[in-house]
């Protein structure tokens, strides 16, 4: 197949999502609203917690704007999931099918909306949160690769749902998946520094959960400046994620395409 | 009445119990919550003007209990709006003899909830080590305090679902009560709070509910602790007051003389005297005796009545200080006499 011709299947069906995303505010407030409240309210009650000694942040505005880049890609993980779901409930996933539409354009396709999704939500939570008075160390630069890292994990994190919708062909089901995701941004470094966590096994747990290591990658260009080993690890296990959860959806969606 | 409530709390009961999916989000969330909030932020209470001798896990248990009890109102709320998508209300209504009965069962079934999930949250609390120093009574009214708020919350969601009939309320039941507990105290106490959520934290009812009453629960009231045996004496009673109130249970004598009813009647230092507390004063502690001594402790005792209005504390436990000035046994009244 030429480039041309998988230009006009990906723009022939990123088109549906993109314009489904974009035409339901119900789709785009909760997942642009909530983590700015979230952020509102974690920032002045948490504020305290910079006067902790070794605390990286004069600020805990600055220090917690990272965290509305994950609640949003958690967001855009089940909005991919239900979108795709609805799909496959619907029927029009299996109409699709007797289309010949290469699976991977399909999925790339149902994906795009998700990442204009991510697109206004990084845009919107940067310019809130410097609006605000948080700091941008890593200056305009530093913006740009704040919107890469955070596209790269809302593209991961959709994966995640559209797996989870394609496995199961059920919104239910991915509505169950929130649960889950939510628990792994809680038990990260979310509110506090991996070294500031006084308690062993959360620390431990910290550690481990990669959701951390993309959540320390935008922190360290907000409070840092340019740290090379965060950011390598930011974007590695955002990397990591968006391929396992990319692999995991054209699987179950292959399966799909031959059960339908 | 009591017979029509029983059975809609019954019903509510036996779906709520029997569906995996409304029992463990109800369990699981509040216990994750307190996991992430408990252990997560911990260091939180070596913030300079954190003062919580129970520690955060208590501090956190406070908040988690109160959301929980308020949240397995609201889902019971949903509970309500799901009868009446279901058509289940309306059939409920022509056969019950009087309506306010189905609300009590409502509420009734958000209590069995409330409660459930909060002895799940206590024990979790209890094994992970959490320290609890209030007595019986305060525990009482601890836990009275959280099943008042399920209870005006199992009103308020079930108002809404009756007023709107659709599950589709359900945010209008969740925004409101997330909002008004997030906007409370949640990680520190209101005096470290700063900015617009200080101001806000100020006028949100929540805040009466977290801060004064609660989270002094756990804790016994305020910082205060009751003296040991050994320093209160045979017939000596005290009772202090702080910015909360605090008091032990007294057991005034007839012969007991009162020493101070401070503020009205305090009394200046002579020249030259020395205070307890040799640090730099810090009036935030200001103490007030306002009890009573056995009478043999008028003559030991004699800088007691002159000076304990104006004893400035600079250790948060009042305990040490009044030992210093009261003494607490025969061999500090002889020292003091020499």
């Amino acid at each position: 197949m030429t480039s041309g011709a998988a230009r006009i299947q990906v723009a022939a069906v990123a088109r549906r999502p993109i314009v489904r995303t974009m035409r339901q505010p119900a789709m785009i407030v909760p997942a642009v609203f909530f983590p700015l409240l979230l952020l509102a309210v974690n920032a002045g009650g948490l504020d305290a917690a910079t006067k902790i000694p070794g605390f990286p942040a004069g600020s805990y505005l600055s220090f917690a704007l990272a965290i509305p880049f994950m609640q949003g890609a958690l967001f855009a993980a089940m909005s991919t999931g239900t979108n795709v779901a609805n799909d496959i409930e619907t029927g029009f996933l299996s109409r699709l099918s007797l289309t010949p539409l290469r699976r991977v354009w399909l999925l790339v396709g149902q994906l795009s909306g998700v990442l204009v999704l991510g697109v206004v939500q990084a845009i919107t939570f940067l310019a809130v949160g410097l609006i605000a008075g948080a700091d941008l160390a890593a200056g305009a630069a530093g913006a740009l690769v704040i919107l890469a890292l955070s596209l790269l994990i809302t593209l991961g994190f959709g994966s995640i749902g559209a797996a989870m919708a394609l496995r199961t062909g059920s919104g239910e089901a991915v509505q169950g998946l929130f649960p889950l995701l939510f628990v792994t941004l809680f038990l990260s470094s979310m509110s506090l520094p991996r070294d500031l966590i006084e308690t062993g096994w959360f620390r431990a747990i910290a550690t481990w959960n990669p959701v951390s290591y993309l959540l320390e990658g935008v922190r360290s260009l907000l409070i840092e400046g340019w740290d090379v080993h965060a950011l390598l690890a930011g974007f590695g296990c955002a990397a990591a994620i968006a391929a396992l959860a990319l692999a995991a959806a054209a699987s179950a969606l292959r399966t799909r395409m031959a059960r339908t | 009445m009591i017979a029509t409530a029983r059975a809609v709390a019954w019903r509510n009961l036996h779906n709520f119990f029997s569906n995996p999916a409304l029992v463990l989000p109800a369990l699981i969330f509040p216990l994750f919550f307190f996991t992430a909030f408990a252990g997560g932020l911990s260091r939180i209470s070596n913030v300079p003007g954190f003062d919580f001798p129970p520690g955060y896990t208590a501090f956190q248990f406070v908040f988690v209990l109160c959301q929980s009890a308020a949240f397995g109102g609201i889902f019971t709320g949903f509970s309500v709006a799901r009868d009446f998508e279901s058509g289940f209300a309306r059939r409920l209504f022509l056969a019950a003899p009087r309506r306010e009965a189905i609300v009590l069962g409502y509420v009734l079934a958000a209590l069995v909830r409330a409660m459930f999930t909060i002895a799940l949250i206590t024990v979790v609390a209890l094994a992970v080590g959490m320290q609890v120093d209030g007595s019986a009574i305060d525990l009482f009214g601890l836990y009275g305090l959280a099943l008042l708020l399920n209870v005006a919350a199992i009103l308020f969601a079930g108002g809404v679902a009756m007023r709107l009939r659709t599950m589709q309320a359900g945010p209008a039941m969740q925004m409101p009560v997330f909002l008004t507990l997030f906007l409370a105290p949640v990680y520190v106490p209101l005096d470290l709070l700063s900015g617009w959520i200080k101001g806000v934290a100020s006028v949100n009812p929540a805040t009466a509910l977290l801060e004064p009453a609660a989270r002094s629960s756990p804790a016994g009231p305020s910082t205060w602790r009751w003296p040991s045996p050994s320093a209160s004496g045979s017939s000596r009673s005290l009772r202090c007051g702080r910015s909360e109130a605090c008091e032990a249970p007294s057991a005034r004598a007839p012969s007991a003389v009162a020493l101070d009813r401070a503020p009205q009647r305090t009394r200046s230092p002579p020249p030259g005297h020395r205070p307890a507390s040799t640090a730099a004063p810090a009036p935030v502690n200001q103490i007030a005796i306002m009890g009573t001594v056995d009478p043999t402790w008028r003559n030991g005792g004699d800088d007691l009545g002159l000076h304990l209005a104006d004893v400035h504390l600079e250790d948060p436990d009042l305990h040490a200080p009044l030992h210093r000035l009261v003494g607490s046994s025969p061999g500090d009244r002889a020292r003091r006499r020499q």
